[in-house]
């Protein structure tokens, strides 16, 4: 992979899906509020096998970015 | 996923009592469930015709079966699938089994070894998974 920048990527949304997974698994449900903060707040009950799939993708994802080639770190420094 | 009109007290998961295999994989999973989730019931006893009329006794035989509290009854690799949601020693299996798009792999390796059972570990009419039978009481 060329571009270090896509390699750390693939790491920050593997950890994003990681935690967004683990935060499903804590929590029943979660009400959303409109950014405007008027208008109507809803709640969102994540299905039972929704933080699971979250947690499989981030592993992957994460697992990903341990299989390419090369730091993002050494990338740099060689710019 | 079939929807049954029972709602048992506990997650129910129906096996194969005559299969010695199943009965290992029983043993295994009572052995894993901690917390006492689970309630195991072999699809010959006659709970389950009486409890379950909706699921069919060929399903029965094809695949292991949990009901859930809610009564929605999960087969095969889905069944697996839910166990390892509910059983916090699974967790760990839970993670391949959950990756998106996965689960025909995962269907198609639990019919092989379904398929196989039999041959895997044998059957259990020679009567050898029975219970041993009271002794009578000779003190009288």
């Amino acid at each position: 992979m060329k571009s270090p920048m896509m390699k750390s990527l693939f790491l920050a949304s593997g950890i994003f899906c990681c935690l967004l997974g683990v935060e499903m698994l804590v929590i029943d449900s979660a009400m959303l509020r409109p950014f405007s903060g008027t208008g109507e707040t809803r709640a969102f009950t994540a299905p039972e096998w929704a933080p699971w799939t979250l947690l499989s993708v981030g592993a992957v994802t994460i697992l990903h970015f341990c299989t390419v080639p090369g730091s993002a770190a050494s990338s740099f420094d060689e710019d | 996923m079939i929807q049954t009109a029972t709602r048992p007290d506990h997650d129910t998961v129906l096996y194969d009592g005559q299969c010695r295999f199943c009965r290992s994989q029983i043993a295994l999973l009572r052995r894993l469930d901690v917390f006492g989730a689970l309630r195991y019931t072999s699809l010959h006893d006659e709970k389950v015709a009486r409890d379950f009329p909706e699921l069919p006794q060929e399903r029965l035989r094809e695949e292991i079966v949990v009901v859930d509290r809610a009564g929605t009854a999960r087969g095969g690799a889905e069944a697996v699938r839910y166990l390892s949601r509910r059983l916090p020693l699974l967790w760990p299996l839970a993670l391949p089994l959950h990756v998106p798009g996965s689960l025909p792999i995962w269907r198609t390796f639990y019919a092989l070894v379904a398929r196989n059972r039999y041959r895997i570990a044998g059957r259990c009419d020679d009567g050898s998974c029975r219970l041993p039978q009271a002794t009578p009481d000779r003190s009288r």
